[in-house]
């Protein structure tokens, strides 16, 4: 065995961890799937006094669809969510980003929700809750329930904004509207590696071709996803049909990012702010393409 | 404890003054019930205390796929679970798939194929090729990419890991279709 000593506790219930969470030891952890938690506490990179095991608590376990939403409970696998025939009709940009997420064997194991919660610089999940104006549903001490867009959650540089000593419940993302088409690409070292870039798109185009709505968030450029404002502003009422417009809008989206660009083993920054370029422009021109034909108007690829 | 290897040269570390957690899992249709030590790692649980050593450990951190079991069903990396985690779960290793005498269809399909050189990191292949079975995955399926790529064989046999691997897929698909008939 590889970890240091620590102890491991399955929790039984949510209020139970965080009951727990909230004592005065700082080395305290969540598990969910652990795909990532167990190899850095292996490598000893990470180091933990007490793991609480969240998957065995009650209700974590559901997907529910509400109003425009379809919420994901904590303790959801990433192969089950992946494959889910109601999360591909209504979110079916994360379907996609899943198939990007480490390999078969690893979203056996993992979660959806502990991607969000890791915020991984490579991580896709992230990108997806920016895109799709996701909401994480948190529990803290005294059964104090918090909610938290995933915009505010992402808003430092590196890490997440989410207090300390909560449990995040479940996350709520945006169910595609009527005739939204959606766009996922990434560019990878490998099969099954983290993103050196990758960007989730969403566009509704209207009866005559111009273009109601667009989302674009981008990940791996830079440590936390961001969404590009100005580029999806710019996008607004154009002609979807002009692949100019969205190359344009796509340079502007990987220009506006909010921190610098950044540099690691695998890619520099000069690399990844001129990828980003082209794998904005891809996923904007897959999220054109799906959109439905129900709007009225229909793009062939070009 | 559940019963402890009587491999020599295998020592396992059983230290009281650790905590402990019970475990109630399936494994090759055995219930065992165990209470392990809560940073034992599963990889170690199976060939250490189970003494299943079909599955091998390299890299010891989810990349290299030469740890692959089978868990309720999905393919998954026994080195980056703790053995308390999978309280509750089903799991199957090679030793479970293993023909009573000789090698199961698969192997021998690796066999013929010169699927393997030095053989480390067959049992994990094997194990997800298994899962793909269950899944009656077809062999032109960009899947079958997918899942072969959470495995890593440095004797480079891709090629031929790849055709064995169509191969088994493929026979599958025929027998369920002669089955239909």
């Amino acid at each position: 065995m590889k970890p240091a000593k620590f102890k491991y506790i399955r929790a039984e219930t949510v209020e139970h961890a965080v009951d727990l969470l909230d004592g005065t030891d700082a080395g305290v952890r969540i598990l969910a799937g652990g795909q990532s938690l167990v190899p850095a506490l292996s490598a000893r990179t990470l180091r933990a006094s007490m793991l609480l095991d969240i998957m065995h608590c009650p209700g974590l376990n559901d997907i529910s669809q509400n109003s425009g939403t379809m919420t994901i409970g904590a303790a959801c696998r990433q192969s089950r969510i992946e494959r889910d025939s109601v999360i591909l009709q209504n979110i079916p940009l994360l379907s996609e980003a899943l198939g990007w997420v480490a390999m078969p064997q690893v979203r056996s194991r993992g979660t959806v929700v502990g991607c969000l919660a890791q915020a991984n610089p490579g991580g896709e999940v992230p990108v997806v809750a920016l895109a799709l104006d996701a909401e994480f549903d948190l529990l803290s001490r005294g059964g104090i329930q918090q909610r938290m867009p995933a915009r505010e959650v992402y808003a430092i540089e590196a890490g997440t904004r989410l207090p300390s000593k909560s449990v995040i419940v479940s996350a709520s993302f945006r169910a595609r509207a009527v005739g939204e088409g959606w766009g996922f690409s990434e560019v990878q070292l490998r099969q099954g590696h983290f993103a050196l870039v990758c960007c989730a798109a969403t566009m509704i185009v209207d009866e005559n071709g111009f273009i109601k709505l667009a989302t674009i968030a981008i990940g791996g450029l830079t440590a936390n996803p961001y969404r590009a404002d100005r580029a999806e502003k710019t996008l607004m009422g154009e002609s979807a049909n002009d692949d100019l417009v969205l190359r344009d809008a796509a340079q502007i989206a990987a220009t506006e990012r909010p921190w610098p660009a950044r540099t690691d083993l695998h890619a520099t920054s000069a690399f990844r702010s001129k990828t980003a370029v082209p794998a904005v422009a891809r996923a904007l021109r897959d999220a054109r393409l799906r959109c439905s034909r129900h709007t009225g108007a229909s793009y062939e690829h070009a | 404890m559940s019963t402890p290897n009587s491999t020599p040269g295998i020592e396992i570390l059983d230290d009281s003054s650790e905590s402990h957690t019970t475990l109630s899992v399936t494994v090759n249709g055995k219930q065992i019930n165990a209470s392990v030590i809560d940073r034992l790692l599963l990889s170690d649980f199976l060939r250490d205390h189970l003494g299943l050593t079909a599955l091998k450990v390299a890299c010891g951190e989810g990349v290299c796929g030469a740890c692959t079991v089978v868990i309720d069903g999905e393919p998954a990396r026994a080195c980056t679970l703790l053995a308390a985690q999978t309280d509750g779960a089903e799991i199957v290793t090679l030793e479970g798939l293993n023909a009573p005498e000789g090698l199961n269809h698969v192997q021998q399909l690796f066999q013929q194929q010169h699927a393997l050189q030095c053989g480390y990191c067959t049992p994990g292949w094997l194990m997800t090729v298994y899962s793909m079975i269950q899944r009656s995955i077809h062999p032109d399926s960009p899947e079958v990419a997918h899942y072969l790529s959470g495995h890593i064989c440095r004797c480079t046999g891709y090629k031929n890991i790849w055709s064995a691997v169509r191969r088994a897929l493929g026979t599958e698909i025929e027998k369920s279709a002669s089955k239909e008939e």
